[in-house]
């Protein structure tokens, strides 16, 4: 499981996630993402397309970032293609509380959309 | 001034000398099984197997009498198959006499699953308490679950399988009134005490009926009351997926609801319809409204509810199983009991192990 910091505008942050996002991929990455999604204070772009599964201990992982943002005034956008991920968003319905985009720059319009 | 640095030369060298000097123990870990949890010290042999004799005594009809005996030599274990039935098998392979078991070796015997672990004293003596606490938790979530039903119109069965780190699984089913039945299926996000007493206080909520100002025949209208309740801000960033179904039994018809869940299954003949509603996990999204839905069932129809655990787990050829995968298993042997499913889900397993707990309830309605 792989985390990598992307370069993005100033007020925002671009992770991309590979690998499996289970019990294990959680373990190995959780501090990390929380550290450079969350602690950064700035709405956050999270990359799942290279995502190869997302299991519902990923979800949670997402799900707690989310909410942690939103308390802190930012928001998170998700972007994931591809049948298993976008499965996994939907029966989990987490697309109904952190939107989802097919690419960067829908996800960079979203988050520009809902600018105060 | 030459105290520090007696001191200091003291300290540099006591990792080498404690690390000489340190006492390794050996535990076996039951991960899965009737006993999971519990630990026993390897000091110099354990006899395991279905006699009361035995150390590790497991009662399951797949272990023989006198099964195998692990031996500790020279800091080594070593396990050997007494002539067994069914096999001892370390990784997945079947011993043949006896075999060397390496820290960290699973060691499968019949539906039982031991771990060999080696720790310093102090590291057993720790883990020994948090698996008390462990136990104790995982006897009082399997304690809450009714029995199975077996009545002439209507018959539910069940297959709870808690994983080693305890997650937050739960099911349930009650009666609202004669004509009736109101079944679920809950899964607490995590592992560990905190979520399985949680789910436990979901779970105690439902089968009590207790939500006030909720009709416990309307599944919208439960898990809207569920999200108020257990919010997850006042309940230590806890939050939970749950099916919740109604079934009618005369009238023949499901009313259902399901928040951030797998769909439950409903099979009829050799058709399998997926049955969920969309909404996010309860206690996620304050003042969610709730939708439900309704199906009419067919004269032999089987409903099947399950937690994510039960298709989210590694295969022996390291792939993610699917719930596309179980739910062609289930067409392929629709008639086999939830236990039956399990054993063959576990089969298919790498290591025989699954992820997370292995929750299943099916409801199968009679002409």
């Amino acid at each position: 499981m792989n985390l990598r910091v992307l370069e993005a505008p100033p007020t925002q942050v671009h992770v991309a996630l590979d690998g499996r996002l289970d019990t294990a991929g959680v373990d190995a990455i959780e501090v990390k993402f929380n550290a450079a999604v969350v602690a950064r204070r700035k709405d956050a772009v999270v990359d799942l397309s290279a995502l190869e599964f997302l299991s519902s201990m990923g979800v949670r992982m997402l799900l707690l970032a989310a909410k942690a943002l939103e308390r802190a005034g930012q928001r998170m956008v998700l972007v994931a293609r591809g049948p298993v991920i976008s499965a996994a968003l939907q029966h989990s319905a987490i697309d109904e509380l952190i939107p989802v985009a097919q690419d960067l720059e829908q996800a960079r319009s979203i988050l520009a959309a809902e600018q105060p | 001034m030459s105290e520090h640095d007696s001191s200091d030369r003291t300290i540099t060298s006591l990792p080498i000398s404690a690390e000489r000097e340190v006492e390794w123990t050996h535990v076996l870990v039951v991960a899965e099984g009737d006993r999971a949890g519990e630990r026993f010290v390897l000091e110099r042999e354990l006899s395991i197997g279905r006699d009361p004799t035995c150390d590790v005594r497991l009662v399951d009809r797949s272990v023989s009498r006198l099964h195998c005996r692990v031996i500790l030599a020279e800091q080594r274990a070593l396990v050997t198959d007494n002539g067994s039935t069914n096999g001892t098998f370390v990784d997945g392979a079947r011993v043949q006499g006896s075999a060397a078991l390496k820290p960290g070796a699973l060691l499968r015997i019949g539906d039982h699953l031991l771990r060999h672990e080696v720790r310093t004293a102090t590291e057993a003596a720790r883990e020994a308490e948090l698996a008390q606490d462990l136990r104790k938790a995982r006897e009082y979530v399997a304690a809450l679950i009714p029995a199975p039903l077996a009545r002439a119109d209507v018959r539910i069965e069940w297959a709870f399988q808690p994983c080693a780190a305890l997650g937050g699984d739960l099911l349930g089913y009650h009666w609202i009134d004669d004509a009736r039945l109101a079944v679920y299926v809950l899964d607490v996000c995590g592992h560990g005490v905190g979520p399985a007493m949680h789910s436990a206080s979901v779970f105690n909520a439902l089968r009590g009926q207790t939500l006030p100002h909720t009709d416990f025949a309307s599944p919208a209208q439960v898990l809207a009351a569920l999200n108020q309740h257990f919010e997850m801000e006042r309940h230590g960033g806890m939050y939970l997926t749950a099916w919740y179904g109604v079934l009618e039994l005369r009238a023949r018809r499901l009313s259902f609801a399901s928040a951030g869940h797998p769909p439950a299954l409903l099979l009829e003949g050799a058709r399998s319809t997926r049955l969920a509603t969309k909404s996010p996990p309860i206690g996620v999204s304050e003042g969610r409204r709730f939708t439900q839905s309704q199906v009419e069932l067919g004269a032999r129809s089987r409903l099947w509810v399950l937690s994510d655990g039960v298709f989210e787990f590694t295969s022996s050829d390291e792939r993610v199983f699917s719930l596309d995968e179980f739910e062609r298993e289930l067409l392929a042997a629709p008639h086999s009991s939830p236990s039956d499913v399990q054993r063959a889900l576990q089969g298919r397993a790498k290591r025989g192990v699954f992820e997370d707990d292995f929750s299943m309830l099916t409801v199968s309605l009679e002409p």
